[in-house]
């Protein structure tokens, strides 16, 4: 018997000004309770999802609101602590976009999913600085972004410029940004400023399945469609100036470069793949889960270990990916300004992947244990002093970047002490849809869009104008209410604020 | 709390009578401040200092009164009745003591500038640097020397002891060295704030400081680590490395 909106709404408590529990019995079996963060300007659209969903009809199709899809996640053998949204939370396949779940190594039961990592495995964003200033850009906007159009391929099916022969990705599968650096395509300092130092020691190209190579292949360099873009921005507004400096972001009107991408049909294929081989091992198992599409293995079965090698190996070709896209924006930065990359101090600020599953030791009840923790559109965010964080950023904690919406603002953040407690050291990774891409389509004009850019002096190019506004800021919350809300809850801190001023896209 | 060593030295030559006696608290600090009024610094008339005579509860504040009208800079800090601020306070009034005799000895002619640039030369001493006309009516030659000598201990250039040698040259030779001999400076407000995060919880102000300090040491030594590492990368990558695009490959998609 389905609940109504009331029923439901009693299952949620409002623990303060930022977040909500949500108690045991919201869904079935749910072996620890749900959290999600939100304000009061967020926690309408979130409880108008779960309105809606309790007036439909029980067999209608379509994804569950993200609030149960976090609670059906609480409800997966091996989680720890609690199923976490973040304020950019929405639906997903299986996890919601915006879930963190832990789950403990050390239980046999616990267990891995693709959807909590998402299709595109280490999707992520990467920040690169400038010492141009928007003045140096007056004249030059329009070339450098058709220069920036020109040198990194977008869109579906699109093709790089990198040869890429199918031994090289053998290679850059098991190399990650490692590959990149011996190839020449990235600088020392890129490989220090990546998160993982871009590469996962336990990939294994070998569990890549032919069909996921072949589509990786000619697409190496290339940004992809749907809300992956290369923006230039300039810094707006500086709220931590010591932190802004250790990153080399200390002028406003700085410019700036922000590529967000992931590892495009490889990945897709990886997790497609996957899923398959894990619903015949959770008949094998006897795993049982609230939804089909939260499909899982044991960690340590082979198809676990077989996911986990193949989810590293796709996380590696996207850091090969994004390193590929800064060395052409390198390229087009430097046929446009006459100077080398080094003498426009091209430096990588940080590059963040916001869907991937990592081993970490967290404290647990006290205790130091080893967790595999999926982060579904949600990025690390560790504190200050944090072992894997870089030196540059051991005083200031792990910058965290926040790719806004086309046109809008974007934010980087750095990591607390905090969030650590209570989020496994994670926060937001962007502004979270708000509309189905099929309503977007509908509600919106692609004309309208397009012309709201221009008239805010925003250089465009995409491959697909007539899609655009799937990607428009209507489409998705407000990003700077979701910063605000993480910043409020403490479990990330506003750093600096990004303006675009050009956004090349798929 | 003992006097400092150095006010106890400057005292001894100031002939205060009885310096092992002084104390930092009770009556015996303020015999020695009502010493130095009316021996050395003699600001107040006879019948201004009873009140620095009467060694009561009020007696700090007189005491502090009397710092601020001989014109010593006195923040909120330094006004509390605190070991330590009267260990600097008499530091403050012993140096100024110091400083009306000098005054009063060029004033009447007993000491000529060039006279103690002289008698500080033959002590091993560098005249002060901020004084233009220090070495008037001296041999420049006669103080290259000694000078060389400050020089070398302090690991600084040396002036080139054949040849000829100008005022100005020894002049700025002895600003080195005054710069490297002069105290450090103490005042309180212009300690550099460590407000960094730490990382974990500690209490004591102090130990906080030195553990921020020990990880901002940590951190330029992980710093340099991490130079050696990319440096030793760039050599690698000047063998192995030969990026390449090909244009006719692209292709860009819907």
């Amino acid at each position: 018997m389905k609940r109504n909106f009331e029923q439901e709404r009693g299952y949620l408590e409002r623990v303060d000004g930022t977040s909500y529990r949500i108690k045991k019995g919201f869904v079935p079996n749910m072996n620890v309770e749900g959290l999600f963060y939100v304000n009061d300007k967020l926690e309408k659209l979130i409880l108008d999802e779960l309105r809606n969903y309790c007036r439909a009809p029980s067999d209608r199709g379509g994804f569950l609101p993200a609030v149960k899809q976090i609670g059906n996640v609480a409800s997966l053998p091996g989680i720890v602590c609690r199923s976490i949204g973040l304020p950019d939370v929405h639906s997903g396949y299986g996890f919601a976009i915006g879930n963190i779940a832990a789950f403990d190594m050390s239980k046999p039961e616990a267990v891995v999913s693709p959807g909590g990592v998402g299709f595109d495995i280490n999707c992520g964003v990467r920040l690169i600085r400038t010492n141009v200033t928007e003045k140096d850009l007056a004249d030059r906007k329009e070339r450098l972004t058709q220069a920036l159009f020109d040198h990194i391929p977008v869109g579906v099916g699109s093709e790089g410029i990198i040869p890429c022969k199918p031994n090289d990705l053998e290679e850059a599968l098991q190399l990650g940004v490692d590959w990149s650096m011996r190839e020449g395509y990235a600088w020392p300092e890129d490989k220090e400023h990546c998160e993982e130092y871009g590469r996962m020691l336990v990939a294994d190209p070998t569990k890549v399945s032919s069909r996921a190579k072949k589509r990786g292949l000619p697409q190496m360099g290339t940004l992809g469609a749907g809300n992956h873009y290369a923006e230039i921005q300039v810094v707006d507004e500086i709220y931590d100036k010591m932190a802004a400096k250790k990153m080399g972001l200390d002028r406003k009107g700085q410019v700036c470069v922000m590529i967000h991408s992931g590892s495009r049909g490889l990945g897709h294929q990886v997790a497609t793949d996957a899923l398959v081989e894990m619903e015949r091992a959770m008949g094998r198992d006897g795993i049982q889960t609230n939804d089909r599409q939260l499909a899982c293995a044991r960690i340590q079965s082979t198809e676990g270990q077989n996911y986990l090698k193949a989810m590293s190996a796709a996380a590696n070709y996207a850091w090969v990916n994004r390193s590929s896209m800064t060395f052409l924006t390198r390229q087009a930065f430097s046929k446009v300004f006459g100077a080398s990359p080094d003498d426009l101090d091209m430096h990588v600020i940080y590059d963040v992947s916001h869907n991937i599953a990592k081993i970490e030791e967290h404290l647990v009840d006290g205790q130091l244990r080893q967790l595999l923790v999926h982060r579904k559109g949600s990025t690390r965010a560790f504190p200050p002093h944090h072992p894997l964080i870089p030196v540059d950023y051991q005083m200031t904690g792990q910058p965290v970047l926040i790719g806004g919406t086309m046109g809008t603002c974007s934010y980087v953040l750095t990591g607390t002490e905090k969030g650590m407690r209570e989020t496994f050291g994670s926060t937001c990774h962007g502004a979270g849809r708000a509309l189905s891409r099929n309503k977007s389509r509908n509600e919106l004009s692609y004309e309208t869009v397009l012309q709201n850019l221009y008239d805010r002096g925003i250089s465009v190019r995409v491959a697909s104008p007539k899609l655009i506004m799937e990607e428009a800021p209507d489409s998705y919350k407000d990003v700077t209410q979701v910063v605000q809300t993480c910043h409020d809850a403490g479990i990330s801190q506003m750093c600096v604020k990004l303006r675009p001023v050009a956004v090349v896209k798929g | 709390m003992s006097v400092a060593p150095a006010t106890a030295r400057r005292l001894r030559l100031l002939s205060y009578p009885s310096v092992e006696e002084i104390s930092l608290s009770g009556h015996g600090y303020g015999k020695v401040i009502v010493w130095l009024e009316e021996e050395k610094i003699r600001l107040y008339s006879r019948e201004e200092r009873k009140a620095l005579r009467q060694f009561d509860r009020n007696w700090w504040n007189t005491f502090i009164q009397y710092c601020r009208e001989l014109g010593l800079k006195l923040d909120e800090a330094s006004v509390r009745d605190a070991a330590a601020n009267r260990s600097a306070l008499l530091d403050r009034l012993v140096s100024l003591a110091v400083q009306d005799i000098y005054k009063d000895a060029i004033e009447e002619q007993r000491l000529t500038p060039a006279a103690d640039a002289d008698a500080m030369r033959q002590n091993g001493h560098a005249p002060s640097g901020n004084r233009a006309g220090a070495t008037t009516g001296l041999s420049v030659g006669k103080l290259v020397s000694p000078v060389n000598r400050m020089l070398q201990v302090l690991d600084l250039p040396l002036l080139p002891a054949q040849g000829r040698v100008t005022e100005e040259e020894l002049l700025a030779a002895l600003q080195c060295v005054l710069v490297r001999v002069r105290p450090v400076e103490t005042d309180q407000t212009h300690k550099p704030k460590l407000d960094l995060p730490l990382g974990f919880e500690c209490i004591d102000k102090d130990v906080r400081d030195a553990a921020v300090v020990l990880r901002l040491l940590h951190g330029r030594e992980l710093r340099k680590l991490q130079t050696n590492i990319n440096g030793m990368i760039n050599k690698l990558q000047e063998i192995v490395a030969d990026p390449r695009t090909d244009t006719r490959l692209g292709r860009v998609g819907r």
